[in-house]
């Protein structure tokens, strides 16, 4: 135990609430983007092709006469709430396949896992690619191909924490207190191992937005004319030295917002380990 | 020369926040062995941390005096202290298993050890490790030396840690519940050898324990802690026939004898920090309490000849 | 005089676990009666296969041959919630058995829910009475387990497993990692509830002093085996085997030691 604690458990609950209402900020605009907007996303302007940001456009337009900043706020829509999306129900089916085959073991566990083993051989923007480019484009094409590989995550982290928790002497007392498997899982085990899997949710939630990016960058994600941060930087790449704010809005809207998600991730992993002590 | 080679002057303990040892003053003659007993909470390890003087423990000396072999401990630089207390001062753990790293053998363990105190002779300091162990009787030195510590025993660990502990000649040991996480057996293994190691070498021991039996058997003298004081001190065998201050009394009524009748127990828990509390923290548990108790000088006031108390209710 | 049937029995009991490929035997043959309101007594070092016992009794486990009785009846291939209402366990660490992350009202309330009918204030008041009867205040149940003593979590287990109003309570080490008065406290709570509730008891300890002063038949294991059994008095006074002997020898009291 160190004479001096460097952070206190205070300012740590502190920084967690703030990356919380940031990240609670970011979905909110997602959601009321289109009321925000001040410009048709959609509308072009033939008079008014890579405009510098003035009072009209703010962020400037993009080659064909359309509102960057609109744009990017339809963007977020698209990147922020399609993330969350993805995470949750990779959560949602990764932790329950995780727990009963942590839990139960034999044959289902043997199954799923070999089966994530096969899918994690594979780099998994690769696989994504192969997946998206066989199903063809569209933002819930992308959304799919990233989720082939994203439950693995939890499902292999739920499993080993399950196989740790159900030796735990509380469990067993449990079993004695007339408690069946189920309500074992869910009552006991699960709220005990939800730490862990939260923290690599938050995380993971940059990572699939950099995912969709990607895959709307390479053209077989999201494609023009929707809106979409990734593409909307492959849209502009080739003029990026006439008009930069083209590239620099949507790439800086996205590093805000990965970077608001991981922090939060890296306060909720901070707080839970000072609560262990 | 003094006799006397540990003495412990008004020490105050703290993490930082309460104190959790107030007031302790007692002292160690060359060749004795005092055992400080009571309850988990009583702050009788953070005294043992204290007196080491680990800088990594958090324990922290508020006031007082700790005198090692007449120099003063506390006013010393943190090097010196180190240096002094390295070779001079050993510890053996409660946790066999933390004083060594399980997967390192103990061969690599005990030569680095002799190195980093500039003592490692090569092939002869092996020779003196076998021969140590073989003093204290471990059966296998040689197959021992070339084992890592996962693959042996908590009670042979134990022992194992003794040795390395002895290797550099320490003039003063500490024990922290060395016997706690040990089997019957072994346990009466690991006394028996620390028992022929003081005769063997003379050497001086502290040891802290809650195990009142194994303090009877081993120790000349002693203290018995409860919430952070120092409540009696004495020679063993008159602490434990004639004990003086309740709390005293009430621990030895709780430990099971051989005879088949219930031990008694002391209703209640003890109090977090009373250390800092003025009056007497048994209050609430003790069977003698009135209201003069609220107020009481908590120091060793009674005393016995060289038998000492906080309080004298306790007395037969 | 008629034979009391033992309320629960294990009769040739052999369990084996597989450890790294090595294949060890934890109870070889293991027979063991225990009679109606009866302390008994289990005592062996540690890998003796006493916690073994207990899995195997309680149906937490199946053993590869031999039988588990209750009250004359066949219980094995059932499993611990089948045989929880007769037969109830409190383990080594009380704080690591209760829920971390509920208070433990909560979790005696979990307790009376599944295995009674109470429901409501009715279940309120039992949980009361149940944390009064060993000895402690019901206000003290609403902290988080980590908020409490080693001694206080010990005794609310134990109310927690009468919650089912059972007839056997296995004691698997209760008391080895609490201090020497919360050790004290336990014993005699044990003992007190035997006296008014007529509860059978197995306490399995490596503690011999402390089986001696609470138990009423001894049961002596070593590596799987009964070594040796009786009445507690006589084993500790005359035991047979010398394994009991070498226990006993290893033994350090105040008493015995300020005779020397």
């Amino acid at each position: 135990m160190n004479r001096i604690k460097c952070v206190s458990h205070e300012a740590i609950k502190c920084r967690v609430l703030i990356f919380f209402i940031l990240a609670g900020l970011l979905v909110a605009l997602s959601i009321v983007a289109p009321s925000l907007a001040p410009n048709d996303p959609y509308k072009t302007n033939s008079e008014f092709m890579k405009v510098a940001p003035n009072s009209q456009f703010p962020f400037g337009t993009d080659r064909y006469g359309r509102c960057v900043l609109s744009r990017v706020l339809m963007g977020a829509r698209m990147s922020v709430l399609s993330s969350l999306a993805l995470v949750a129900v990779s959560f949602i089916v990764g932790t329950t396949l995780g727990t009963l085959c942590g839990y139960y073991g034999g044959v289902l566990d043997e199954i799923v896992m070999r089966i994530a083993d096969v899918l994690l051989a594979f780099p998994q923007m690769v696989l994504a690619i192969a997946v998206a480019g066989i199903l063809g484009g569209g933002l819930f094409n992308a959304m799919l191909a990233l989720g082939i590989t994203s439950w693995t995550l939890y499902a292999r982290l739920s499993r080993s924490l399950v196989m740790e928790m159900k030796e735990e002497p509380f469990i067993a007392a449990a079993r004695f207190s007339g408690c069946g498997s189920v309500s074992i899982m869910f009552r006991h085990i699960l709220p005990n191992i939800v730490g862990p899997l939260l923290v690599n949710a938050a995380t993971q939630i940059g990572t699939m937005m950099i995912g969709v990016a990607g895959l709307s960058f390479l053209g077989i994600g999201v494609t023009p004319p929707s809106a979409e941060w990734g593409s909307m930087i492959n849209e502009a790449r080739t003029y990026v030295r006439l008009a930069p704010w083209t590239v620099l809005a949507p790439s800086g809207a996205m590093v805000f917002t990965v970077m608001v998600f991981n922090y939060l991730g890296d306060s909720v992993r901070d707080m839970m380990d000072v609560s262990k002590l | 020369m003094s006799d006397t080679l540990l003495k412990v002057e008004n020490l105050d303990i703290s993490y930082g926040d309460g104190l959790v040892a107030a007031d302790v003053s007692f002292s160690l003659k060359k060749g004795e062995l005092l055992a400080v007993v009571g309850e988990s909470g009583c702050g009788k390890t953070s005294l043992l941390r204290a007196v080491l003087g680990l800088p990594d423990s958090g324990v922290m000396v508020e006031s007082g005096k700790i005198e090692f072999d007449g120099a003063n401990v506390l006013h010393m630089a943190r090097r010196e202290r180190s240096a002094l207390l390295g070779e001079k001062v050993g510890m053996i753990f409660q946790d066999p298993g933390a004083a060594f790293n399980p997967i390192r053998s103990y061969k690599k363990q005990f030569a680095e050890m002799l190195k980093s105190h500039g003592r490692f002779k090569g092939e002869k300091s092996y020779n003196e490790i076998l021969d140590c162990f073989q003093r204290l009787n471990l059966p296998d030195s040689v197959r021992i030396l070339k084992s890592c510590p996962y693959e042996m025993s908590g009670g042979m660990n134990q022992r194992i840690a003794i040795a390395a502990a002895m290797l550099l000649k320490p003039s003063l040991l500490l024990l922290d519940e060395p016997t706690s996480a040990l089997d019957t057996t072994t346990q009466k293994t690991v006394v028996e050898e620390l028992m022929r190691l003081r005769a063997l070498t003379g050497i001086t021991m502290l040891m802290v324990t809650h195990n009142l039996g194994i303090a009877a058997v081993m120790a000349d003298k002693i203290g018995v802690m409860y919430a952070g004081r120092l409540v009696e001190y004495g020679a063993a065998l008159e602490v434990l026939s004639h004990p003086i201050h309740p709390y005293t009394r009430s621990l030895i009524a709780a430990i099971p004898t051989l005879g088949c009748t219930l031990p008694e127990g002391i209703d209640g828990q003890p109090p977090l920090y009373g250390a800092e509390a003025v009056g007497c923290s048994f209050i609430k548990r003790c069977p003698y309490a009135s209201e003069k108790c609220l107020e009481k000088d908590c120091s060793l006031t009674v005393s016995v000849g060289d038998h000492y108390a906080a309080c004298g209710e306790g007395q037969a | 005089m008629i034979e009391q049937v033992p309320i629960l029995e294990v009769r040739g009991i052999f369990k084996k676990y597989k450890r790294s490929g090595i294949v060890k035997t934890a109870l070889n043959g293991v027979s063991i009666q225990l009679r109606p309101s009866e302390i008994l007594g289990v005592v062996g070092e540690s890998g003796c296969g006493k916690s073994t016992l207990l899995r195997q009794m309680s149906c937490q486990e199946r053993p590869e041959s031999g039988d588990v009785l209750l009250c004359g009846e066949s219980v094995i291939g059932k499993s611990t919630p089948d045989v929880c209402q007769s037969i109830q366990m409190v383990f080594q660490d009380a704080l690591a058995s209760f829920d971390p992350r509920m208070r433990v009202s909560a979790s005696i309330d979990e307790a009376l829910k599944h295995l009674t009918e109470l429901r409501g204030d009715a279940l309120t008041l039992r949980r009361e009475e149940l944390i009064r009867m060993v000895g402690l205040s019901p206000d003290l149940a609403e902290r988080y387990p980590v908020r409490l003593s080693g001694g206080q979590c010990q005794r609310l287990a134990v109310a927690r497993a009468l919650a089912a109003q059972p007839k056997v309570l296995l004691c698997d080490e209760v008391t080895s990692a609490l201090d020497v008065s919360a050790q004290a406290q336990i014993v005699r709570l044990l003992a007190q509830l035997r006296a008014e509730l007529g509860l059978s008891i197995v306490f399995v300890s490596h503690d011999l002093a402390l089986v001696g002063s609470l138990c009423d038949r001894i049961v002596v294991m070593r590596d799987g085996y009964v070594v040796e059994q009786g009445a507690a008095s006589e084993v500790l006074s005359s035991p047979k085997s010398d394994y009991t002997k070498q226990l006993l020898a290893s033994v350090y009291t105040t008493k015995n030691s300020a005779e020397t």
